[in-house]
């Protein structure tokens, strides 16, 4: 009986090293979580235009990392500005190994990870192909960003270890130009990083690197703490915005989450005026969505469509940065300033513009300083 | 502590003066003996991520001796993982298979070992998608084959009774996926 066993355990182990699943070829196709436009989320099956090495997670539009590790000991903002930003990671990670099997020569996932990567890949392709074919965008300004997937935060020092996993949050890196996917938490409905609102939010941030600080890092520099909430604030209302302009939703987050669509959903029920009464805990943020909700209200009350807009938003701000550049130091910089150069772009819809931006900031401070005329 | 340290001092000078029986245990078993086990396992998959890491697993396990220190090894595992990742996505991955293989021993204080086999693999994903109101996923199963090796140690608490601490890793073949893993057991001996 043993000698039959032995004899079977060899057999079965000369078996196992021939077979191999069967390889699916670009471009691929995979069944994954994806968006179905209106807000709603499917298990469908999708075709990855971009993705040209399907075990390497890699391609023309980005690649996945699994297993970065940030080094929060170290200076941050001082490495972002150096000639090695790669500096703040401790480990790089690697590529992503996919458990997938092939049917009918689609990729079908066999884990959580596997399923949540390539769900993340077909979204972030709709986003940067949406900018690069609709928005006209050339490739080699989007570049091919990394996209970490589950990073983890983590300060070493002397004696001492500490590993962070963050949740419920994604976040764009300036200076590498990474994205930051962190761990789903349970507390999110379609996971923050599948969701197509989410990923075109963050990828607005790219855009407004692209636009406002031109790939440099040193653009960011503040001044005071009131300067940098308003920059932070525009950036993340314009990442909104542009959300909007790739969903064409307007309630496109609460597929994730109620909690951040109450406060991110187009329009806010704040203004200006009410901003210090409203129900919002985001501080910068609460802000942001007001220039947000104003340009959501431009771009489905008028004759343009929200990529138009959106193309004079852009357009504005190269001159918004010598605004920045020049008032950062003092205290006359604030949203005013972009709301000008964009209204300067807006051509025979000025007025009609100005005026809708004049129901958003509408404080008497905010009145004194949009130019509703040349 | 300093108990233990003295135990292991002790053990260890035993060990280099050749003795057989270690001074704080009952004699370890030859490696002629025959032995049926139940542990548990945690496995880490593909690249031993965190997030891919069995919680739930068991296995049942006979070792029968074969002559020239070896041991024959017939293995049934099973692992579970239906943690929660989402509210609204998830992916539940059930795993079992079946284990023949062949086991040196070699006792020395403890009874050590190192095993090989080659095993017959089923994997059961079973995707969920719960939105809206809506439910849709679906299931598949995979079956494959692969292999396997470990190096363990057995220690009797006490005549025919064994615990065993053991880690190894496994190649799935047709998935090209790896699978490390580390266990402890408890069982007897006769």
């Amino acid at each position: 009986v043993a000698k039959a066993a032995v004899t079977a355990a060899l057999a079965l182990a000369l078996c196992a090293c021939g077979a191999k699943t069967e390889k699916p070829s670009t471009p691929y196709a995979a069944r994954v979580v994806a968006p179905t436009g209106d807000g709603n989320y499917a298990l469908r099956e999708v075709a990855f235009a971009t993705l040209t090495d399907l075990d390497g997670m890699t391609g023309e539009v980005a690649s996945v990392r699994v297993h970065g590790k940030l080094d929060l000991g170290s200076d941050v903002d001082e490495i972002v500005h150096s000639d090695d930003p790669d500096g703040i990671y401790l480990d790089l990670g690697g590529a992503p190994r996919l458990a997938y099997d092939v049917e009918d020569g689609v990729v079908v996932p066999l884990d959580y990870q596997s399923l949540e990567i390539l769900s993340l890949y077909h979204v972030f392709e709709t986003v940067y192909t949406f900018w690069r074919d609709e928005g006209g965008i050339a490739a080699t300004d989007l570049g091919t960003p990394r996209l970490f997937y589950d990073p983890r935060l983590a300060i070493a020092g002397e004696g001492m270890s500490l590993e962070i996993i963050a949740k419920l949050n994604a976040a764009f890196l300036p200076g590498p130009r990474d994205f930051w996917w962190f761990r789903t938490s349970r507390l999110e409905e379609i996971p923050l990083k599948l969701n197509l609102g989410v990923v075109a939010h963050e990828f607005g941030h790219l855009l407004f690197d692209l636009d406002f600080a031109a790939q440099q890092v040193t653009a960011y520099d503040d001044a005071n703490a009131f300067n940098t909430d308003v920059l932070n604030g525009i950036n993340e209302g314009l990442a909104d915005f542009y959300s909007f302009v790739v969903t064409k939703n307007d309630d496109e987050y609460v597929a994730s989450s109620e909690l951040l669509a109450e406060e991110r959903n187009l329009p806010v029920p704040w203004t200006r005026s009410t901003l210090y009464e409203a129900d919002c805990q985001g501080s910068f943020y609460c802000e942001g969505s007001i220039l947000a909700s104003a340009l959501y209200e431009i771009a489905t009350q008028g004759d343009r469509s929200a990529l138009e807009v959106a193309s004079v938003v852009r357009a504005a701000l190269p001159s918004f940065r010598e605004d920045w550049d020049g008032l950062k130091e003092t205290y006359d910089f604030g949203y005013e300033q972009l709301v000008n150069r964009i209204l300067d772009g807006a051509g025979d819809d000025r007025l009609a513009w100005c005026e809708i931006f004049l129901r958003w900031f509408d404080t008497p401070y905010n009145r004194e300083r949009i130019r509703c005329t040349n | 502590l300093r108990r233990a340290i003295v135990k292991l001092v002790t053990l260890g000078a035993l060990a280099a003066l050749g003795a057989s029986r270690p001074a704080f245990a009952v004699e370890i078993p030859d490696k002629r003996v025959h032995t049926v086990k139940l542990g548990t396992e945690v496995v880490r998959w593909q690249g031993a991520d965190a997030d891919r890491e069995s919680l739930d697993s068991g296995f049942v396990s006979v070792h029968v001796p074969v002559g020239l220190g070896f041991r024959a090894e017939a293995k049934y595992w099973r692992i579970k993982d239906e943690r929660e990742r989402s509210a609204s996505v998830n992916v539940f991955q059930h795993r079992s298979g079946i284990l023949l293989g062949a086991e040196y021993a070699y006792p020395w204080l403890l009874r050590w070992t190192a095993g090989v086999g080659a095993e017959a693999i089923e994997t059961t994903a079973e995707t969920r998608l719960e939105f809206e109101g809506d439910v849709s996923g679906d299931s598949r199963t995979r079956r494959e084959l692969g292999t396997t090796a470990r190096l363990g140690a057995d220690y009797a608490i006490i005549e025919h009774v064994e615990v065993s601490l053991h880690f190894g890793w496994r190649e799935r073949a047709e998935s090209e996926q790896s699978d490390y893993f580390y266990g402890v057991a408890g069982g007897a001996s006769f």
